[in-house]
């Protein structure tokens, strides 16, 4: 069993720096839960807490409703994988994998036969016998995985262990660890930046902003649903586009009925859409807006294009589509993108998500 | 250009060849002088001896009481050295990795007392030791050399360089404080150990101002007493002297050759800039 449930969390390094805000979450046994959000948020603080190597200062943290704020990291039934991997220099791979088993003085011939076995499950076994200074990046991320495979817990942290290996590897072993989570069951706390990592493993994400939960949700919730302006530029590849919402009632790209509904409410608001719901296609609308490519990229298997659109005050950094299909353009030519009403969000200027009234 | 660098490599060569010649001339001079006999060492200015006499090692081995004192000097150097070694190691790893109330303070006092010339505590010392019953015993050879603020800073500077993530991974694995002391910091502080094994070894085997003040008696005299044996109130047995020398030496000399690797290593950590 390993269900997590945190309370009221708060941390503070520095006296009147809450680097954790009064935080709640549960994680339920068998999990994949990751915690997304941009560097410094606090990911690796809340996951150091749940560990214990950090002390909170207020809040209660339970694992299977046992109070264990007091309970010694060793004590609380959790392996974790660090980023920088943390192998020990001076032992062998083999020594690396059996230090946990050691500490609680496990019979050498059991040592032995769960070592194999661990080394076997994550291709190591030929490297046993090196050191971890003579191991490729990858390998040494397999043994650190290994080393918390080996004492068998019902949690397993990890903090942004991709982070250090090159784009290959990092999706290879991105599947590596789905299917180490597939097989094993087990509760995983993963942290990590990259929102595509995010999105490929969990069954949960939980968007970190600045010390606070900002939405917590599975990863097409996440994607389809943001409830909040950072969720919604936070996600996506590229980001949503996203734009001042205009006052005035001449809107000539929103329906004259919404405008007015939506400006009665709101002083001001934010309008955004994913760039792959923008397209030159007008088959299934007829609502536009126009713009100028000044700028494309191609990803192979489609293409971005970054788009100047007319009379529209951009609120995000650019304003790209997503296209199946290669667009011929020259300069300062202006084409329609074509968008549906029901693919538009609206945020107010808290950054909250405006539930769009029914058209 | 490369006629060029070939002269500049050779005026290099040059130059250390005469510093390396410099410090390896009285090591020569010691040893072509103990293999010499005592009239030519008087009449013949040459340095290398015309026959040499190996029996002269011999002679002096057995001129005073050897191999006691090897034991003795063995004893004290290697005590003084091990708690040494332990006292610096756990207290570097505490101010390496602790916070407490005062920390910067007594780190600071620690090393101010590097500048203390030993000479200046040995009366203190000594009046500490006789009320305690330790003159003349091994006791008050080892104790003043128990504990020493470099050995404290050589290794508070050596762990701060060790990522902190091991330690911590070592906790989640369910290792103690002192497994994670004895299994993870100690064998990763190799080269500041070796350091101080060297230099305290070193030191207090070739100490002769302590067992001059603080052992009165035959039996506890160390291989530095051992050699004013030679001196005599009116000569001294150059030749018979420095086959001595040569012996006494050699433990050390073996020592910083088999340690030198870690020894270069050890010395470059402390000039590392702390993190
Ligand atoms: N040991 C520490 N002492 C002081 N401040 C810290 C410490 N660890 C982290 N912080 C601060 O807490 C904030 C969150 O850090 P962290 O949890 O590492 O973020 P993330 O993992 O999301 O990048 C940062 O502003 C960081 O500077
Ligand atoms: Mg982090």
């Amino acid at each position: 069993m390993g269900k997590v449930t945190l309370k009221n969390i708060s941390k503070s390094y520095q006296a009147d720096k809450e680097v954790i805000k009064d935080l709640d979450l549960t994680i339920e046994d068998g999990e994949f839960c990751v915690f997304l959000g941009p560097s410094g948020c606090g990911k690796t603080t809340l996951l150091r807490l749940i560990a214990g190597l950090e002390t909170i200062q207020n809040g209660d943290i339970f694992i299977n409703d046992r109070l264990i704020n007091d309970v010694a990291p060793k004590d609380r039934g959790l392996a974790m994988v660090f980023q920088n991997y943390a192998l020990y220099p001076h032992k062998t791979v083999f020594e690396n994998l059996a230090f946990p088993l050691e500490i609680k003085k496990t019979p050498t011939p059991e040592i032995q036969k769960k070592v194999a076995l661990i080394a076997e499950t994550l291709k190591i076994n030929d490297h046993l016998q090196s050191y971890p200074r003579h191991l490729s990046g990858g390998q040494m991320q397999r043994v650190a995985i290994g080393r918390a495979l080996v004492q068998q817990p019902d949690i397993f942290l990890f903090d942004e262990p991709l982070s250090n290996l090159d784009a290959k590897l990092r999706v290879s072993m991105r599947s590596d660890i789905k299917q180490l989570h597939n097989k094993h069951k087990k509760t995983f706390i993963y942290v990590t930046h990259d929102q595509i990592e995010a999105m490929a493993l969990a069954d949960k994400i939980v968007i970190i902003d600045q010390g606070k939960i900002q939405q917590i949700g599975t990863p097409e919730d996440i994607y389809h649903n943001p409830n909040h302006i950072f969720t919604a530029s936070f996600t996506g590849t590229p980001s949503m586009n996203l734009a001042i919402f205009p006052k005035e009632q001449n809107n000539s790209h929103f329906s004259n009925e919404l405008t007015k509904q939506l400006t009665k409410k709101h002083s001001e608001l934010i309008w955004g859409i994913r760039p792959e719901k923008l397209s030159l296609n007008s088959e299934k609308s007829s609502d536009y807006i126009t713009g100028s490519i000044y700028l494309s990229e191609s990803r192979g298997h489609d293409y971005i294009y970054y788009i100047k659109p007319l009379g529209i005050d951009i609120y995000s950094q650019h304003f790209t589509i997503v296209s199946q299909e290669k667009i011929e353009f020259s300069k300062n030519q202006n084409l329609k993108f074509y968008f549906k009403q029901d693919d538009i969000f609206f945020f107010g200027t808290d950054g909250k998500r405006c539930q769009t009234p029914s058209l | 250009m490369i006629k060029k660098r070939t002269c500049f490599d050779l005026i290099r060569f040059f130059i250390l060849l005469f510093f390396a010649g410099l410090f390896i001339f009285p090591l020569v001079w010691i040893i072509a002088t103990s293999l010499k006999s005592e009239i030519e060492v008087r009449t013949v200015f040459q340095l290398l001896p015309q026959k040499a006499l190996w029996n002269n090692y011999v002679k002096a081995w057995l001129q005073t009481n050897f191999s006691r004192q090897f034991f003795n000097s063995f004893i004290i150097a290697f005590c003084a050295t091990t708690g040494q070694i332990l006292t610096s190691f756990l207290a570097g790893y505490a101010f390496a990795r602790f916070h407490f109330p005062g920390k910067r303070i007594a780190f600071t006092v620690f090393i101010a007392t590097l500048i203390i010339p030993y000479q200046l505590l040995i009366v203190p010392i000594f009046m500490m030791f006789s009320k305690l019953n330790l003159i003349d015993t091994f006791l008050a050879l080892i104790l003043p050399s128990i504990a020493n603020a470099f050995g404290i800073y050589l290794y508070k500077t050596h762990i701060e360089t060790i990522p902190r993530s091991l330690e911590e991974a070592a906790q989640i694995d369910g290792a103690s404080h002192w497994t994670i002391l004895w299994s993870i910091i100690f064998p990763l502080s190799k080269a500041p150990t070796i350091t101080l094994f060297l230099l305290t070894f070193t030191a207090e085997w070739n100490d002769l101002f302590k067992p001059l003040i603080f052992t009165s008696s035959e039996e506890m005299r160390t291989v530095q007493l051992g050699l004013t044996a030679f001196q005599e109130t009116f000569s001294t047995n150059y030749t018979l002297l420095m086959a001595a020398v040569v012996f006494v030496t050699a433990p050390v000399l073996l020592l910083f050759i088999i340690g030198q690797k870690y020894f270069i290593r050890g010395i470059a950590v402390t000039g590392q800039k702390n993190q």
